[in-house]
């Protein structure tokens, strides 16, 4: 090869490299992903953020900002989240919509999907929280992201029943989202028809796939099954397999195999606990405590739950439950301390952010 | 003094006099264009877009310049805060700085809101060591919108006084966006001695809206209508067949304005049977309009169903399989779709496509019923996407 051709190709096949670098992250477009809302948070392989963007149909991973940060340490406290939110907004705290709460395992900054206001159309942020409590909107307005679609519009709606002004009224709640091994999985409700649909997605996203979408179903007592939306999901290890555990709108928490997830199959979750009535689990996490595995549910009515997990293999509901009994299943323990808790993430191995009556805190894992 | 010397000194002391004036007002104008202040900029529809921070000295200008735009040293020069009870909410609004010319001017992330009041601060540097430093405030009141008639409840679904004791869902409609995130506090269901059932609503941080945040879709929990699970067996069944209630949505109920509701709404209705079978598109009488109309094909249904589903659940196909354009209306308490399409009616065949998805309002829909027995043989159905039910327009 002449010396002329070789210095000609070397700038050609350095942009190749960007290219596929920028590709092999799984985020190929570069701008504004238009987010229309902020809602679930979950972060994939290092540098990307998964945002749930129920308004807009989609899920979008964004590629995060290189840079010093400072990381959440085990002592911290922040008071008055949504008013310090409102400061940077530009709105008072109590018109803040906080969605969700997640921590970045990488830099233990805290990223808080909100949205602008109580409107339906009230503008998306995330905004970062640092461990010196500095408060910072996430721009994204020039970033490296990919998207997928959650189509809303039904498959054959082209044609008669027009959704009226403004198109269709039919919306999914995106009501978690959770990243393992190269796969997303996002659970998702229906504003319409009573369905639970649990799909994953390859990241990086190919090109038409739409990935696997199973039904959920739950048998109460091996006799009556019924469709079952899922409200908060975390993967999981049980057995050296990958599972999911999840808790229903209806209360039961089941498991039931990563590997079932394939389009097509039913999926009926096994029965590993019921939790009561009153209980809408917000957010789930698991952690290793002295060789032990435990999960960390926080819900709407009884404080932060502490439930063992070393029984999930052995456990399978099938016979009535009582009017007497509380719970059944695997046991729990509720931290009375953590009461009023609604958003809660892992920060580190030892230590869980909570939002707790509006403070943001770095607790010991119980 | 002779004319000509008294002129020429005249004139002279004329030129003194303009050139006195023209320094006077060149240095009074030097001195003005030097008065640091805070200028709102606005658009021509007199919204706040940008404050700028005016009269900085061209040192400081030139230094401002060379930082980096996200540089924490410009938000101690030029910062906006929203202003709550009288005092500025912490931390400062975000934006964006740039030097504009000879001005510092902050954009800010996000629109300043119609109806509250922001207040910007601005401390340009001291010119000196020994200058005492300055602290410039303006507030920044952006005028609220025009007001507008009360938001009220419109419709709630199922229009039906009976129904069923495993009744699963409602719409409740607005007639403008509601305000998010307080939906079940001012929802109530009352039993017949006017005390709310506190357990009746699957309560989710979500809510269920549509884009438009004039739909909400409300579930009864299914802990409690699914048989067998622990919430009801707790609480027992929402509704017991033969009773009457009431659902209430409370006035206090703010819009997306932050003004409530023009009244309560009442929904008064009565407990029936439950309703357990699959919707079955046997039952539905077809009734096909006469051809070159554009009168309404109807199906009438034996018992009501889902509203929201029954909007877009059926598409009329022509011959060629294409879906016809045109408009559903739903009546008779949800018991019939009328599809009036937007161009006459040729003869000949057609098919109604229904997606199986359809519902009733207890979640039977038409592959299975909401509860299925997993030792009858319906479970042991692969449930079809959707059933066809052709039908001919006669010439």
């Amino acid at each position: 090869m002449s010396l002329v051709w070789r210095w000609a190709s070397l700038p050609a096949f350095v942009l190749c490299l960007a290219s596929v670098a920028a590709a092999a992250d799984g985020l190929d477009q570069n701008g504004n992903p238009g987010l229309k809302s902020a809602g679930p948070l979950a972060f994939g392989p290092k540098g990307v953020l998964f945002v749930g963007d129920p308004i807009g149909g989609q899920i979008v991973a964004i590629g995060l900002p290189a840079g010093e940060s400072t990381a959440i340490g085990a002592d911290f406290k922040l008071e008055g989240l949504a008013e310090k939110l409102g400061g940077v907004l530009g709105i008072p705290g109590t018109d803040v919509r906080i969605n969700d709460v997640a921590v970045d395992p990488a830099s233990k900054v805290a990223y808080i999907g909100c949205a602008r206001g109580q409107a339906p159309d009230a503008e998306a942020a995330i905004v970062t929280v640092d461990g010196k409590g500095n408060l910072k909107v996430l721009a994204t307005d020039k970033v490296q992201y990919a998207k997928i679609s959650l189509s809303n519009a039904p498959a054959e709606n082209a044609g008669g029943g027009k959704g009226g002004k403004g198109g269709t009224p039919r919306q999914q709640a995106i009501t978690d989202l959770a990243y393992v091994d190269g796969k997303l999985f996002i659970a998702g409700l229906s504003n319409e028809e009573f369905a639970s649909k649990l799909r994953s997605v390859e990241f990086p996203f190919k090109a038409a796939d739409t990935g696997a979408s199973v039904e959920i179903f739950h048998t109460a007592h091996n006799a009556v099954e019924t469709r079952s939306p899922v409200r908060t999901f975390v993967p999981f290890i049980v057995g050296g397999q990958p599972q999911i555990l999840a808790a229903y709108t209806c209360t039961p928490l089941v498991t039931f195999p990563v590997a079932d997830l394939k389009t097509g199959t039913k999926i009926r979750g096994k029965t590993v606990a019921e939790l009561g009535s009153g209980n809408q689990p917000i957010d789930m996490i698991t952690y290793e405590q002295g060789g032990k595995n435990y999960l960390l549910l926080s819900n709407s009515s009884r404080g932060v739950m502490k439930i063992t997990t070393q029984e999930i293999e052995k456990q399978n509901l099938t016979a009535p439950v009582s009017k007497t009994q509380q719970k059944a299943g695997l046991t729990y323990d509720t931290i009375a301390s953590l009461e009023g808790t609604t958003q809660l993430d892992k920060l580190g191995n030892d230590r869980a952010l909570c939002l707790t009556k509006g403070t943001l805190q770095a607790v010991a894992l119980p | 003094m002779p004319g000509d010397a008294r002129f020429a000194s005249n004139a002279a002391m004329t030129s003194r006099c303009l050139f006195s004036c023209v320094f006077v007002l060149f240095v009074a104008n030097c001195l003005a264009a030097a008065e640091p202040a805070i200028r709102v900029v606005q658009d021509k529809d007199g919204k706040p877009t940008a404050i700028e921070a005016v009269g900085l000295a061209p040192e400081a200008i030139a230094r401002l310049a060379k930082l980096p735009a996200d540089d924490p040293g410009l938000s101690h020069i030029l910062a906006v805060y929203l202003l709550a009870g009288g005092r500025t909410q912490l931390p400062e609004m975000a934006g964006k700085y740039e030097v504009s010319g000879e001005v510092l001017r902050f954009t800010p992330r996000f629109a300043l809101r119609p109806g509250l009041t922001y207040q910007a601060h601005f401390f340009p540097p001291p010119a000196g060591p020994q200058a005492s430093p300055a602290h410039y405030t303006k507030d920044i009141a952006v005028p609220a919108p025009p007001p507008k008639a009360p938001t009220k409840v419109t419709v709630v679904y199922p229009s039906a006084a009976v129904l069923p004791e495993n009744q699963l869902r409602f719409y409740l409609n607005f007639s403008s966006p509601m305000r998010l995130g307080e939906a079940y506090s001012h929802i109530k269901l009352l039993g017949e001695d006017g005390k709310p059932d506190k357990n009746a609503f699957l309560e989710i941080g979500e809510e269920l809206w549509d884009p438009s945040g004039q739909r909400l879709t409300l579930l009864f929990h299914p802990g409690r209508t699914k048989r067998g699970l622990q919430p009801r067996e707790e609480f027992g069944p929402i509704l017991v067949p033969g009773r009457k209630y009431t659902l209430v949505i409370g006035k206090e109920w703010l819009d997306a304005d932050g003004k409530p509701l023009a009244a309560n709404f009442e929904k008064k209705f009565t407990a029936g049977p439950m309703v357990e079978e699959i919707v079955d598109h046997k039952q539905w009488k077809i009734a096909p309009p006469a051809a070159r109309t554009q009168q309404p094909l109807t199906i009438r249904f034996p018992r009501p169903l889902d509203r929201g589903l029954l909007q877009w659940t059926i598409v009329v196909h022509d011959a060629a399989g294409k879906p016809l354009e045109g408009d559903v209306n739903v009546a008779d308490e949800e018991r019939r779709w009328e599809f009036r399409p937007d161009r006459s009616w040729a003869a000949g065949d057609y098919t109604l496509v229904a997606d199986t998805r359809l519902e009733d309002s207890a979640g039977n829909n038409l592959a299975r019923p909401f509860e299925v027995d997993v030792f009858g043989t319906a479970a042991k159905e692969i449930a079809p996407e959707y059933i066809r039910l052709p039908f001919k327009i006669s010439p």
